[in-house]
């Protein structure tokens, strides 16, 4: 089956989760798209759809964007360079294919610095579980390897692409941070900021020396812009790619170019990451590595769509107890058998089943996840019972995660975000 | 790198040295791991790792019925009388690289405490003490879930057999110390140096990581604000300038403003006080292993703890910057003038 990548434009500006059509900002493409039939996969910003049984060949989109996959051997390095098990994404291969990790890697032992560069795209303040995964596992590295990282909250892209109001994008930008903070980390090594707060300086040169390196041909190409998009859409891409250059931040960096860059992000942002990888080189700088992750699915599965406006469809940080406990009863695409009867027969089928797939990125103990999936798999253990299990253990995920917002104040998000001298290397 | 407690047993059978192995639960105190032995014998031997104000570490290995008076042997050392104190426990994994009370004489096998010394009580090789007559003595084969006994030859043989001429020393004594009679063990001390991972952190560099796996050869790049750098330079000024300094003054300049700041030890650390308080002297890893508490139970905690450490942490951090701040801007309105 063919499939059809489409790049969307906001890296970061989304989720890595399978999302609705923003049919009101994407007027390219038409084409294209309907050539997409139900049979063919389709990765693109706004839709993620699977192939024929509605589910994504990840090891195709591996061998079509060019990117390499995250062998155990990888993992296990890992291991020993950091000295503490590896983080379930990585283990249980849902932070799946990278780019140059490798060389990452022998940059660590050789004393050789990176950082970590991630963001997000404050389009609401609904965050759900989906939205806090590639920080979680942010988080994860950062303590891992004791690196600082930068984070980029890209509200001048939902104003351009959203037609947000640019207070309100400022607003929710500080919004979005304290929720980010929340998941723990490092004051002293971590730098927030929103681009409307920050772009400018060291920040805009490197802006202006990789929009010199790209053409509007390879930005429609990538992007899939038309002479109809407005010109801040068709510039901005080069405002995503500057972070991954260390001399954006002299606070952090001062001048060096040295220090190397990894960034923790979505398969669907690979090709974007191309472009950043392409100009590099010819601006002197250093490639910027990636570690990426598979989808998050929707409450309603793979095939289903997930979004921000559709509560349902998601498990978000600011669901109580009893909301949680609906969603997943209600909600929660299940694998296992139609009847109690044929269940204990036939087992539960968990290549569909979402309990299971939540399950896989929340519950830590290895042993127990095993455990549930034999007993689920083979029928002994019932819908409601893996149920209960993935609700316990997101209420305590999201209960803890409110408590540890709560005590964000306005003032550590200053903090954050300050333009401190942070000696980082 | 480490070796192993199979590697240990390994090398002492190859080297031909005999013993009986007894496993058991993790034994923190001489105590428990009586106890835990057939027989309680009383023939199982203590194990002090000291280290003194030259950073020099020992292993002082002796029958639990021997008084052991740190004063004194720490004169007898030549390093004065309170030049000698119980060394830090993370120097336990980082130098003898064997887990907390784990201690034991068959640690100097470890590559890392090569320059450890090893004190035997001589009471072992009297036969009052350890009988003659096939008298035993148990030892750590490098975790505290094992006990070897051996009798006293073997134990030396053992200790040979790791590349040590075994030591023994009359703990108990307490020479007068003068002019006319120089320390008797100074001589045992001034042959070593200071193992590697006991020096105090030389100014500017990060903080030795006491990871148990001590693989990585690369310094971490962790950020030591200039701030901290000066502190230890001051402090270490200080150690010098001083005669017959506190050890502790050098030990806390291995203490830097990112090693404080770091919330796993922390948990680490809260989580065994919790342990031992609440589940009576219980160490941390047995009170999932032994299941009196469930290990999700005790992961939830973990998390718990590190979400408010770090949330702590950072709200500190949020407070001292904007003193910062306003030092900045009150020295520019001269308002303190």
């Amino acid at each position: 089956t063919r499939q059809i990548i489409h790049i969307r434009a906001g890296f970061l500006g989304g989720t890595p989760v399978l999302r609705e059509a923003m049919a009101e900002a994407q007027p390219t493409s038409d084409t294209v798209e309907q050539e997409a039939t139900d049979q063919e996969q389709v990765v693109d910003p706004w839709s993620v759809s699977g192939g024929a049984d509605g589910r994504i060949d990840y090891n195709k989109l591996l061998e079509q964007f060019g990117c390499s996959k995250l062998t155990e051997d990888l993992v296990e390095r890992v291991e020993s360079l950091t000295g503490r098990p590896a983080h379930p994404f990585l283990k249980r291969g849902i932070f799946f294919a990278h780019r140059d990790l490798h060389e990452i890697l022998d940059c660590y032992e050789k004393g050789i610095p990176f950082y970590l560069y991630t963001g997000r795209g404050p389009s609401s303040e609904a965050l759900h579980l989906g939205h806090l995964v590639p920080f979680m596992f942010t988080k994860y590295l950062q303590d891992a390897f004791n690196v600082p990282l930068v984070i980029q909250l890209t509200d001048d892209e939902k104003s351009l692409w959203r037609g947000l109001d640019i207070d309100e994008a400022r607003r929710l930008s500080r919004e979005n941070a304290k929720d980010i903070i929340a998941c723990g980390f490092d004051a002293s090594k971590t730098f927030i900021f929103s681009d409307f707060e920050f772009v400018g300086g060291a920040f805009y040169r490197n802006i202006i020396r990789i929009q010199r390196c790209v053409t509007m041909n390879q930005v429609r190409g990538i992007f899939g812009f038309t002479q109809e998009d407005n010109i801040g859409k068709i510039a901005f891409p080069a405002v995503q790619a500057a972070p991954s250059f260390p001399d954006c931040f002299p606070h952090m960096f001062g001048q060096r170019k040295d220090v190397r860059c990894l960034i923790p992000c979505a398969i669907d942002q690979d090709p974007y990451f191309r472009m950043t990888r392409d100009v590099a080189p010819r601006i002197g700088h250093q490639k910027p590595a990636l570690i990426e992750s598979k989808f998050f699915p929707a409450l309603q599965g793979e095939s289903g769509k997930m979004s921000a406006s559709d509560t349902n469809s998601a498990i978000f940080v600011n669901d109580t107890p009893s909301q949680i406990k609906d969603k997943i009863n209600k909600y929660a695409f299940s694998g296992g058998g139609a009847t109690v009867e044929e269940h204990r027969v036939r087992g539960a089928n968990l290549a569909v089943d979402v309990p299971w797939k939540y399950l896989n990125f929340f519950l830590e103990d290895d042993a127990k996840l095993a455990t549930i999936g034999e007993e689920y798999s083979s029928g002994r253990m019932l819908t409601g019972e893996i149920k209960k299990e993935l609700i316990t253990v997101l209420t305590d995920l999201v209960s803890r995660h409110q408590r540890a917002r709560a005590q964000v104040t306005d003032d550590v998000v200053n903090a954050f975000m300050a333009v401190r001298p942070m000696p980082c290397v | 790198m480490a070796l192993t407690k199979d590697d240990i047993i390994a090398k002492l059978k190859d080297a031909g040295i005999s013993f009986d192995i007894y496993e058991h639960p993790p034994v923190m105190t001489v105590e428990a791991q009586v106890n835990a032995l057939p027989g309680n014998p009383n023939t199982v031997l203590k194990n002090l790792f000291l280290k003194d104000k030259k950073h020099r570490c020992y292993i002082v290995t002796a029958l639990a019925s021997t008084k052991i008076d740190i004063q004194v042997l720490s004169a007898r050392l030549g390093v004065g009388k309170s030049g000698t104190r119980m060394a830090p426990e993370e120097l336990v994994t980082s130098v003898l690289q064997v887990p907390l009370g784990s201690v034991t004489p068959l640690a100097v096998a470890n590559p890392e405490a090569a320059n450890v010394v090893l004190l035997l009580d001589a009471k072992i090789l009297d036969h009052e003490y350890v009988s003659a007559d096939g008298g035993v003595v148990y030892v750590h084969p490098l975790v505290n879930t094992t006990s070897l006994a051996l009798t006293p030859g073997a134990l030396a043989a053992a200790i040979r057999a790791l590349g040590r001429e075994p030591v023994f020393v009359d703990l108990e004594a307490d020479p007068k110390i003068d002019q006319d009679n120089p320390p008797d063990l100074k001589s045992l001390a001034d042959v070593t140096q200071p193992p590697p991972m006991a020096l105090p952190v030389a100014v500017g560099a990060p903080a030795p990581a006491p990871a148990p796996a001590a693989a990585a050869p690369a310094p971490s790049p962790s950020p030591v604000p200039k701030a901290a750098q000066a502190a230890p330079a001051k402090e270490a000024k200080k150690a010098k300038a001083g005669k017959g300094t506190d050890p502790r003054v050098t030990a806390k300049a291995a203490v830097t403003t990112a090693s404080l700041a770091a919330v796993r030890p922390r948990v680490d650390e809260l989580l065994r006080a919790a342990c031992s308080a609440l589940l009576g002297g219980a160490a941390l890893e047995e009170a999932t292993s032994s299941g009196r508490v469930d290990a999700y139970a005790m992961a939830r905690l973990r998390a718990e703890m590190e979400m408010q450490l770090t949330s702590l942490k950072n709200a500190a951090y949020a407070a001292g910057y904007v003193a910062g701040k306003g030092e900045v801007v009150a020295h520019a309105e001269r308002r303190y003038v």
